[in-house]
């Protein structure tokens, strides 16, 4: 019996689908079996951030629909062992499924993988309320700016109120020295107005621009600080203690270094 | 059994003829006769009730014409038993919130609000009385709300978006920094002030 987590934000932009597909990689790289479901319908991304966009047959809502089954609709990720991807619909729109047809479709989801981890809309209205109603635990992502904190603040609230008790915390795209000069909310500035627990925090890494771009996820990249973020956040989902990685970018020539063994 | 049958009570008003609940009836009149007769002159003119829960209206009636024979009036008037002063007890109900409250969540509430943890930016508290957070105070805060002008809004530190006592907003709606301990919102002379601690009584 598997685990339904749902990613998600309330703002848009802040790496909900990329954290998503690395999470799922991640895991799957750890010997997982891990279904994403996007429950972004009519805007669907993940298909193309895991490169697979090309294999869409059926989807979401073909499968609540009962024009096809759960299996059929599944795309199996070749790269990773494990990794499967439930597309969202593209041509229809957020009340296409229903709350009681995404519980039934994450029940049934979980009897055959480790995890479940969907991909939530932006957004508080219809696709939010879809998105958390089957899951059992729940990753809020943010951006350490004023109006991502804001968001992520409100959306803890709604799914404390929709029973989803101690969201865990993933902070994206800091940038350690912004901090340091104090031109950005560090991480103890945020945790101390969420209040929730810190899953991770993933350094702003131009790579993973590149990475969802080519829809290769940047998990597997072995000497991106970004991969081994995403790494360590699935380590910590399966249970291990993982301290926070050094997030010091290191002076010119540690960049240079990195840059140079990247190829 | 110990006491008396009958006790005569003097008050303002005038006499309470008090009668054991736990005697027969005849023991009662023979006890209020015997006292009577003890000093026949000394009640005379006085004004009084019988009071005893255990009598019928026709028992109560026959008490009081024993009285009047010695020369008593009979007074219904007289407050009896009187009315037990309520002590006040200190402090006011208020609603207690278990915090933070988050973005887009509200509290209203007619009385008093306590709240224990932080008002966070975007929640909304909006209280007829005031307002107490054990944490920080974020987000919009109106007490007084429908014009009590009595109410104040207390926090560990405020810093909200806005801040309202009785309508009136505060402006600018933080308070002074360098504070660094709890503080106080209140109503001096139509505006909005900021005190650098918890008010000892009531303002």
């Amino acid at each position: 019996m598997g685990e339904v987590i749902v990613v998600t934000s309330g703002k848009g932009g802040v790496g909900k689908t990329t954290t998503t597909a690395n999470l799922g990689a991640g895991l799957a790289l750890m010997g997982r079996r891990v279904a994403l479901v996007d429950a972004d319908i009519g805007l669907r991304n993940l298909d193309v951030v895991l490169g697979l966009e090309n294999r869409i047959v059926y989807d979401i809502t073909d499968v609540t629909g009962g024009h096809c089954r759960l299996r059929q609709a599944l795309i199996k990720d070749k790269r990773f062992e494990g990794l499967f991807l439930l597309p969202a619909a593209q041509t229809k729109d957020k009340t296409a499924v229903s709350p009681e047809q995404m519980k039934a479709l994450c029940a049934e989801l979980k009897e055959e993988f480790d995890f479940v981890i969907i991909d939530c809309p932006a957004g508080i209205e219809q696709g939010f309320k879809n998105a958390i109603a089957g899951a059992e635990k729940a990753i809020v992502v943010t951006t350490p700016e004023v109006a991502a904190v804001r968001d992520a603040d409100r959306v803890i609230g709604l799914l404390e109120a929709a029973e989803l008790r101690d969201p865990k915390l993933i902070i994206n795209r800091i940038r350690p020295r912004m901090v340091r000069a104090g031109d950005m909310m560090s991480i103890e500035d945020i945790v101390d107005i969420l209040a929730v627990d810190l899953l991770g925090v993933i350094p702003e890494d131009e790579m993973v621009v590149i990475s969802t771009n080519r829809g290769e996820p940047i998990v597997q990249d072995e000497h991106s600080r970004s991969g081994q973020a995403y790494r360590n956040i699935a380590r910590r989902i399966l249970g291990e203690q993982v301290p926070l990685m050094n997030l010091d970018e290191g002076g010119f020539l540690a960049r240079l270094w990195r840059r140079m063994i990247r190829g | 059994m110990s006491g008396e049958a009958v006790k005569i009570k003097g008050t303002r008003e005038g006499l309470v003829i008090m009668l054991d609940p736990t005697r027969e009836f005849e023991e009662l009149k023979t006890s209020l006769k015997k006292k009577m007769e003890a000093a026949p002159h000394f009640f005379r003119g006085a004004r009084f009730i019988v009071y005893g829960r255990a009598i019928s209206p026709s028992q109560q009636l026959e008490l009081e014409n024993l009285c009047r024979r010695y020369g008593l009036v009979p007074a219904p008037q007289i407050p009896w038993p009187p009315e037990r002063k309520r002590r006040p007890v200190p402090g006011e109900p208020a609603r207690l919130v278990y915090g933070p409250l988050r973005s887009g969540q509200e509290v209203r509430h007619a009385g008093h609000v306590v709240v224990l943890g932080n008002v966070h930016p975007g929640a909304q508290v909006v209280a007829g009385g005031s307002i107490i957070i054990m944490g920080y105070g974020q987000g919009s805060l109106h007490a007084g709300y429908g014009g009590n002008e009595e109410a104040l809004i207390a926090a560990f530190a405020l810093s909200p978006t806005t801040l309202l006592i009785a309508g009136v907003l505060a402006d600018p709606p933080e308070a002074p920094p360098a504070t660094g301990g709890p503080v106080t919102a209140l109503l001096r002379e139509g505006r909005v002030v900021f005190l650098p601690s918890l008010p000892r009584q009531k303002p």
